[in-house]
C-alpha cells in the first residue's frame, strides 16, 4: 500500500516538478509510515530501475531518510529480533511438545513390556531360588508322626498367600492319619528347575520322591511327586505360594 | 548505502545476541532440543527392547526340549515308520543311536500291541545350560495317554530328564528317561513311551 503510494508519488514528483517541494514535507510529516513500510520502501527502489526520474527521486529520498535511517535500522532490527524469537518460541513448543510424548510412549511402552526372565541369564539368583525352595519342600512335607507340629511350626516361615490354606487342608489330614500309622515321611526334592524368575517371584518346576515309613510294621514305600511351585522372595528369603499339582488337567 | 551490507549483518548480530528476549529463547530452544533428543532416544530404546541373547536362547532351547520330549511320548502303532522318523529327527549322539539299533524291533512291538501314544507338556524348565559347549539339561512333566487297541485310554503323569545338544539342525535330545522314584532308582532307559 504505502510502497504503491511512494511510486505513485515518485512518478507525480517527475511529472509535476512543482509539486516536488510538497513530498518531501509530506515523508517528513509521516516519518512513521515510512518506517513502517522500510522493507517495502528499499525494494521498490531496487524493483523501479529503469524510470530514470523515479530511481534519482527514490535515492534522494534515500538520503534524506539518512537522518531517520538508524532509527529505522534498529526498529527494523527489532522487529526482526522479535520474528525470530517467536520462530524460536514455536519450535521450542514443537521439540518440548515432542520431548513429552516421547517420554510418555517410552514410559508406557516400558510399563507393559513384559518382566525380564532372569532364570538361568541370572545364576546366582537362579541357584538361591533353587536351594530355597527345595529345603522348603524338603521341610514341609518331611514329618514324623511323634511331632507332626514340630513340621507344621517350621512350615509357619515357609509358606505364604495361598500356600497356607493348601497346606493347612494337606496338614488336616497328615495331623489325623499319621499318628494311627505311626507314619515317619521324608521328602527329598530330586531335580528341580527354575521357569521364571522375575524380581520378587519365580516358578519353579519339582521333581520329589517321598519315603514313606510305617513304624509299627517297618514297612517301607516309595513315591514320586511333580508340581510346580510358585515363590515369592519375602522377608529375606524365598517362600511358597502356591503349589501347582496339575490335577486340573 | 554500498558499504552498508557488510556492516549491518556483523552489527546485528552483535545486538541479537545482546538482546535478552533472543538470549533466553535460544537458551530454551537448546533446552528443548536437548530434552527432545534424549526423549527420542529414550522412545525408541524402549520400542526396540528385546530379551538378552541368553534369556532369547534359554526360551528357544526349552522349546526345542519340548518339542523334542513330546515327540518322543507320541507313537500311533498305525503310523509308527512316521514316528519313529520324528524319533530320529528329534535325537541325536547316543539316544539317536539306541532308536535307529532297536527300530525293526520296535516296530513289530508296536504294532503287536496296537497302542496309540499321546502326549500333552504340562510344565518344564531347563536345569542348566552352557552356550559355548552347545549343552543343556532339562525336567518336563508329561502328561501322557495310551489308548489300547480295546480298553479304555490310561492317563499318567510323567517325569521326564534329558539332556539337549547342538547340532547342525538345532538342539536336539541326547538323552531321554524317567526320573526313578525312591530307592529303587537306577539308571533311567531312554525313549519313553508309556508303556
Amino acid at each position: 500500500m504505502t510502497a504503491d503510494e511512494t511510486d505513485v508519488t515518485a512518478d507525480e514528483t517527475a511529472a509535476a516538478p512543482d509539486e516536488k517541494v510538497a513530498v518531501p514535507d509530506e515523508t517528513a510529516a509521516a516519518p512513521d509510515e515510512t518506517v513502517a513500510a522500510a522493507d517495502e520502501t528499499s525494494e521498490t527502489v531496487t524493483e523501479t530501475p529503469e524510470t530514470g526520474p523515479a530511481a534519482e527521486t527514490s535515492a534522494d529520498d534515500a538520503t534524506d531518510a539518512d537522518s531517520s535511517g538508524d532509527a529505522a535500522k534498529d526498529t527494523e532490527e527489532r522487529r526482526g529480533r522479535t520474528r525470530l524469537a517467536v520462530i524460536l518460541g514455536a519450535v521450542t513448543v514443537i521439540l518440548a511438545g515432542f520431548g513429552v510424548w516421547a517420554t510418555l510412549e517410552a514410559h508406557s511402552l516400558r510399563a507393559t513390556a513384559a518382566p525380564q526372565n532372569l532364570a538361568l541369564t541370572d545364576g546366582a539368583a537362579t541357584s538361591a531360588v533353587k536351594r530355597q525352595i527345595t529345603s522348603a519342600i524338603n521341610t514341609v512335607f518331611s514329618y514324623n508322626y511323634a511331632d507332626t507340629g514340630a513340621t507344621r511350626r517350621a512350615a509357619q516361615d515357609l509358606l505364604t498367600g495361598r500356600a497356607i490354606q493348601q497346606y493347612n487342608t494337606y496338614f488336616a489330614l497328615v495331623t489325623k492319619d499319621a499318628p494311627a500309622q505311626k507314619l515317619v515321611v521324608t521328602t527329598r526334592v530330586t531335580n528341580s528347575g527354575v521357569e521364571l524368575l522375575t524380581g520378587n517371584r519365580a516358578r519353579v518346576l519339582v521333581f520329589a520322591n517321598q519315603q514313606d515309613t510305617r513304624a509299627g510294621t517297618k514297612q517301607t514305600s516309595y513315591a514320586g511327586a511333580l508340581f510346580a511351585v510358585t515363590a515369592v522372595h519375602q522377608g529375606g528369603r524365598w517362600k511358597i505360594e502356591n503349589i501347582d499339582t496339575f490335577s486340573g488337567s | 548505502m554500498d558499504e552498508t551490507p557488510a556492516q549491518v549483518p556483523a552489527a546485528g548480530a552483535r545486538r541479537r545476541l545482546s538482546d535478552p528476549l533472543l538470549a533466553s529463547a535460544l537458551v530454551l530452544v537448546v533446552l528443548a532440543a536437548a530434552f527432545a533428543g534424549w526423549a527420542g532416544w529414550s522412545w525408541y530404546s524402549a520400542a526396540h527392547a528385546g530379551p538378552p541373547a541368553s534369556a532369547e536362547l534359554r526360551d528357544q532351547v526349552l522349546q526345542a526340549g519340548e518339542q523334542a520330549v513330546q515327540n518322543f511320548n507320541t507313537l500311533d502303532y498305525r503310523k509308527v515308520t512316521q514316528g519313529l522318523n520324528l524319533w530320529e529327527q528329534s535325537s541325536t549322539g547316543t539316544l539317536h543311536d539306541e532308536i535307529v539299533a532297536g527300530r525293526g524291533q520296535f516296530i513289530r512291538q508296536i504294532q503287536q500291541t496296537k497302542t496309540v501314544t499321546t502326549a500333552r507338556i504340562l510344565d518344564g524348565a531347563l536345569t542348566s545350560l552352557n552356550a559355548q559347549a552347545g549343552t543343556a539339561s532339562l525336567i518336563v512333566a508329561v502328561q501322557i495317554t495310551v489308548t489300547p487297541a480295546s480298553g479304555s485310554p490310561v492317563t499318567k503323569q510323567s517325569r521326564l530328564a534329558g539332556r539337549l545338544t547342538r547340532v547342525q539342525g538345532g538342539w536336539k535330545l541326547s538323552a531321554l528317561g524317567q526320573v526313578p522314584v525312591g530307592a529303587a532308582a537306577n539308571g533311567g532307559g531312554t525313549g519313553s513311551t508309556g508303556g
